[in-house]
């Protein structure tokens, strides 16, 4: 996986924004990662993650707003 | 992934409009196409270096002009002037016909998603030391589509022009915008990628979203209006 893996969410119809960011998410290796762009705190998608894959996932922000939320996403299982 | 804006958005917009916009979009950047029409003060007909006395064309600061985006012109020596008006802004290059580099300044080939299009422009890019831009309009192509012209121009790809975004995303349900930033995010891309209208775009609508209007859509909001609406119905 490159090293900037970049995922900005902003210019993508709204319902097709978590589908996108799941597709991506099921597409890393254990250990890879992507950052997550999004103009609001991404809560509902974070939340998401926790049911649909749970323990997979390590959650860090690296930036919370006021204009942009920025999420390093990491699969941490298979 | 640094996402712009194009004037092509907003080309009534003056300078300090489209900067405005930026900023109220946080957006990293401009894209300013070169073109009569276009307000933002930097006209293709006059040379940058007459037009300005040296001097630089456009308000410095942020958010800096990525790429000077020149139409098809018909004069060869074109975008050899303007290159030395991209390197004044410390932007790059966009042309729709091949040159002889090198210029004062990095140059990219505009593409469509087209197969032998985007192969004739990454060989161009690799003979040269230049770059390519890709002009791309989502809704229309497939995830499979995508891809090909990804493998294609590889590590030549500097420039994504995305037409159809902002407001027409928002009450879109196509599937190409996101498959297109998916796989830009997977191939670990660095580049800009500009919004930019579609050949039918309602620039009106356009103005309002760039400079009234707040917000780019939520998923979830999304979800629950439909709800509502299909519980109504």
């Amino acid at each position: 996986m490159p090293d900037e893996a970049v995922l900005d969410v902003r210019p993508i119809p709204p319902r097709q924004k978590h589908p996108t960011i799941f597709q991506t998410f099921d597409a890393l290796d254990v250990g890879d990662h992507f950052i997550l762009v999004n103009d609001h705190d991404p809560v509902p998608l974070r939340h998401q993650f926790n049911f649909e894959r749970e323990g997979q996932i390590d959650w860090t922000y690296l930036e919370q707003g006021p204009d942009v939320w920025r999420v390093k996403i990491t699969r941490i299982a298979p | 992934m640094k996402l712009c804006l194009s004037s092509d958005a907003l080309p009534d917009g003056t300078p300090e409009q489209l900067i405005q916009a930026c900023n109220r979009r946080a957006l990293h950047g401009l894209e300013l196409t070169l073109g009569a029409d276009h307000r933002h003060g930097l006209d293709e007909t006059i040379c940058p270096i007459k037009q300005h006395e040296g001097q630089p064309c456009f308000p410095e600061g942020e958010p800096p002009v990525e790429w000077l985006h020149l139409p098809e012109v018909s004069s060869a020596t074109t975008p050899m002037i303007w290159a030395g008006g991209a390197h004044q802004l410390d932007a790059g290059l966009l042309l729709h016909n091949p040159i002889d580099p090198p210029l004062a300044t990095p140059v990219a080939l505009v593409h469509p998603t087209d197969e032998k299009a985007a192969r004739d422009a990454a060989t161009w890019a690799r003979q040269h030391d230049a770059y390519t831009a890709w002009s791309i309009r989502p809704a229309v192509h497939t995830p499979g589509d995508i891809q090909r012209i990804l493998d294609l121009t590889g590590p030549t790809l500097a420039h994504v022009r995305l037409l159809g975004g902002g407001p027409a995303a928002e009450a879109s349900d196509d599937a190409g915008t996101g498959a297109l930033m998916s796989k830009l995010a997977l191939a670990g891309y660095r580049g800009t990628v500009a919004l930019a209208p579609s050949a039918d775009a309602d620039l009106a609508r356009w103005r309002r979203w760039l400079l009234d209007e707040r917000g780019w859509g939520c998923n979830t909001a999304a979800i629950k209006k439909d709800r509502t609406q299909s519980c109504c119905h």
